[in-house]
């Protein structure tokens, strides 16, 4: 019976001091932390705030894991910076997210702050928007300037066969074994579904001028894309040029590769940690056949989300739009060196200064009005395993067929959207 | 009163026991079996599917698939694991200097923690750095990729739970083979026996409890397959080390689908019964 009373207590106070203010969720790393603990303190200084409070996601395997554990016990915090909008989808049908649309204000604020084209890629298969984009990282390919010139080439590729061309000059056995000790490309070769995002998706996402892979809830992996993308890594793979094994230090770093695919949050890392000798460039993917338009690419972006267990959907709204100030995307800039998603970021006055001093940042800055997300459906994570599996047996390996990789792909993305569709039904009735 | 005290007492003793046995056994294998029956994915409430689970496992290549990469395991892991501890524990049998230093050193992978081993032998497996594909290179061998190569990987990660596990069962049979009487041994000698005759003759059958125990452990270890292929290889190359264990992990917290996870972590469970029995039978029949 005390015991009860003191659940009673503990609950009471608990939902109390929900009520009187809000409390706010940032990622891990010690940079985004101290760009949380800047924004909660400003906003915290004006008394007709409601008061917020922050803190790191707690710790867990991932975000996503430790998100889901807080939904089902309904510890969930008012807002969260850092969703992947791959999981959205997932919230919105378990109702633990709010639409953000309902806000009389969203889509202007929306409108103001996104490139045009980015919009649509954040709206839920069911009209509504769900997350508020904030910061991307476009993946791009980095090479190494030295290499590159030391074996006598002067230009990046622009296509996949001016790329693998390079195969032979770069891909080469230096101590007389037999076996490359330098590559051209080195894709993660582990079939982790996640992974196929650094390859598969980037170079499809590229070759397609900005096509993601699902579309009215069907399949779309048996275009000609899907083969030319596949058909570059299977070459890649069975010429030696890209090496099929697990390092355990990182090689371009080491100077032992030629390109890497990679985020902006690399160049911070090689700035700090490369040896004099290492002169690298950023350039956008190579594309199946020359190309005038624009380069697309995944974007991995990372949205902000209001919990449904919020008592104050409004003032987390308020929140949220001071957290995407002009001037708080300039903090963003200043203090993590990660991309704000917003309009006219290099050409903006109030944002030239950073690039002016970060020119390797400016290049992916470029590059994020042509980013893409993906795709909403609850069914992403499996999509991606059996395209990994797919992948692995056709590309990296070369044990299947790429006509019956591809046609398997797309049979059995399809059987899984329609088996679980099927499912749900049954479940229902 | 102390009526209902003599009738009360045994059932408050056995009272914490009973409440772990409910909270920690019998919850997670009756909600297991529920589970079955129902698709889950943790955010929506469960939905009765009756018996789509099982239908679904069937037609599942890759479940077949973990199912054979499991058994493959055990098949290499199961007869290396005994095998080794047996003629480790023999030699530590004998009189030996510095034998206590030698059970530390056989114990000491047991205790350190399965991933820092997993991580630990993923560098050592390196195909370019490695330091067993230098030695390799140095002796003019050719280059192993033990963990990208689909025939090899397995095979690999067999060697390193060996490695892991092993001091466990050298113990336990060291146990064992100290509890056969000596003059066992002399009368053999006596009668002419060879040191193989005896070890085959003597040995063998008179550890036999021990042999099945650690037979039955080594097996109970070999289908919980999961850190070793989780961290070094994640379940490929071409899925040739995904074990049950790991697609039952994915199936659950990687796609959400718990009522397919609890389908698997069933199969998994008759299986180990099944192949316990087996080979308890074996064992018994066989000493």
């Amino acid at each position: 019976m005390p015991l009860c009373a003191v659940c009673l207590v503990l609950a009471g106070c608990r939902s109390a001091s929900r009520v009187d203010h809000l409390t706010y969720w940032c990622a891990t790393n010690t940079f985004e932390i101290e760009f949380a603990r800047q924004v909660v303190t400003e906003w915290n200084q004006d008394t007709t705030h409601i008061p917020v409070d922050f803190q790191p996601v707690p710790a867990g395997q991932s975000s996503e894991e430790v998100i889901l554990a807080a939904i089902v016990g309904k510890t969930t915090p008012d807002i969260y910076s850092n969703i992947w909008p791959g999981v959205v989808e997932q919230y919105r049908e378990a109702g633990a997210v709010i639409p953000l649309d309902q806000f009389s204000d969203f889509d202007s604020a929306l409108a103001s702050r996104l490139p045009p084209g980015l919009i649509e890629g954040f709206r839920s298969p069911n009209g509504q928007f769900y997350q508020f984009p904030w910061k991307g990282n476009p993946l791009m390919l980095y090479y190494n300037a030295g290499m590159l010139g030391g074996s006598g080439i002067s230009s990046v590729p622009d296509t996949y066969e001016e790329f693998l061309s390079l195969g032979p000059r770069i891909a080469v056995d230096l101590n007389g074994d037999e076996h490359p000790d330098q590559w051209l490309l080195d894709p993660n070769i582990l079939s982790e579904w996640w992974q196929r995002f650094f390859d598969f998706y980037t170079f499809s996402i590229a070759a397609t001028g900005g096509e993601t892979l699902i579309l009215n809830n069907l399949p779309q992996l048996d275009r000609p894309e899907t083969f030319q993308v596949m058909s570059f890594f299977r070459q890649g793979y069975s010429s030696g040029y890209f090496p099929r094994s697990i390092f355990q230090e990182d090689i371009f770093l080491k100077g032992k590769v030629a390109f890497h695919v990679s985020g902006p949050w690399m160049v911070p890392y090689l700035e700090r940690y490369r040896t004099e000798d290492l002169h690298y460039g950023i350039t956008t993917l190579p594309l199946p056949a020359e190309s005038s338009e624009p380069v697309h690419t995944y974007g991995d972006p990372k949205s902000i989300v209001i919990f449904s267990t919020t008592y104050h959907p409004k003032q987390a709204w308020e929140f949220v739009k001071f957290f995407t100030s002009e001037a708080n995307d300039r903090r963003l800039l200043e203090v993590t060196n990660q991309l704000p998603l917003r309009r006219n970021l290099v050409s903006d006055p109030y944002f030239v200064a950073y690039f002016n001093e970060h020119p390797k940042l400016r290049i992916f800055a470029e590059q994020i009005p042509y980013i893409v997300a993906t795709d909403h459906t609850i069914y992403l994570q499996e999509i991606f395993d059996i395209i990994s599996q797919e992948f692995d047996a056709a590309c990296i390996h070369q044990a299947k067929p790429l006509d019956d990789a591809i046609s398997d792909m797309q049979a059995r993305v399809s059987t899984l959207i329609e088996r679980e569709s099927l499912a749900s039904k049954a479940g229902r009735k | 009163m102390r009526r209902f005290r003599s009738f009360a007492a045994p059932y408050a003793l056995i009272a914490p026991y009973g409440l772990h046995f409910l909270v920690i056994v019998a919850f997670p294998v009756v909600f297991s079996l529920i589970l079955t029956f129902h698709q889950w994915n943790l955010l929506s409430p469960m939905k009765w599917i009756g018996g789509v689970n099982f239908l679904n496992l069937l037609s599942d290549p890759l479940f077949w698939k973990s199912l054979w990469n499991t058994f493959r395991f055990l098949v290499i892991h199961v007869p290396l694991q005994v095998g080794t501890a047996l003629v480790l524990a023999e030699i530590l049998n004998q009189r030996l200097r510095a034998k206590g230093f030698f059970r530390a050193v056989f114990f000491l992978p047991v205790v350190i923690s399965g991933v820092v081993v997993t991580i630990l032998w993923k560098q050592l497996y390196a195909s370019e750095s490695g330091i067993i594909n230098t030695l390799l290179l140095s002796l003019g061998l050719g280059r192993v990729e033990w963990l990208t190569d689909p025939l090899i990987a397995m095979p690999a990660i067999a060697i390193m739970a060996t490695w892991k596990n092993v001091g466990l069962y050298v113990i336990l049979l060291l146990a064992g083979l100290q509890s056969i009487p000596r003059q066992v041994y002399e009368a053999a000698t006596i009668d002419g026996a060879s040191r193989l005759d005896q070890f085959l003759r003597i040995t063998v059958p008179m550890l036999n409890p021990i042999l099945l125990t650690v037979v039955i452990l080594s097996t109970i270890n070999g289908f919980s397959l999961f850190i070793e292929p989780y961290v070094m290889t994640a379940g490929g190359p071409l899925n040739s080390t995904l074990s049950m264990n790991l697609y039952i992990y994915r199936q659950a917290f990687a796609f959400y689908k718990m009522g397919y996870a609890a389908t698997l972590g069933l199969v998994l469970a008759g299986m180990i019964f099944a192949v316990v029995a087996v080979q308890r039978r074996l064992i018994e029949k066989e000493f």
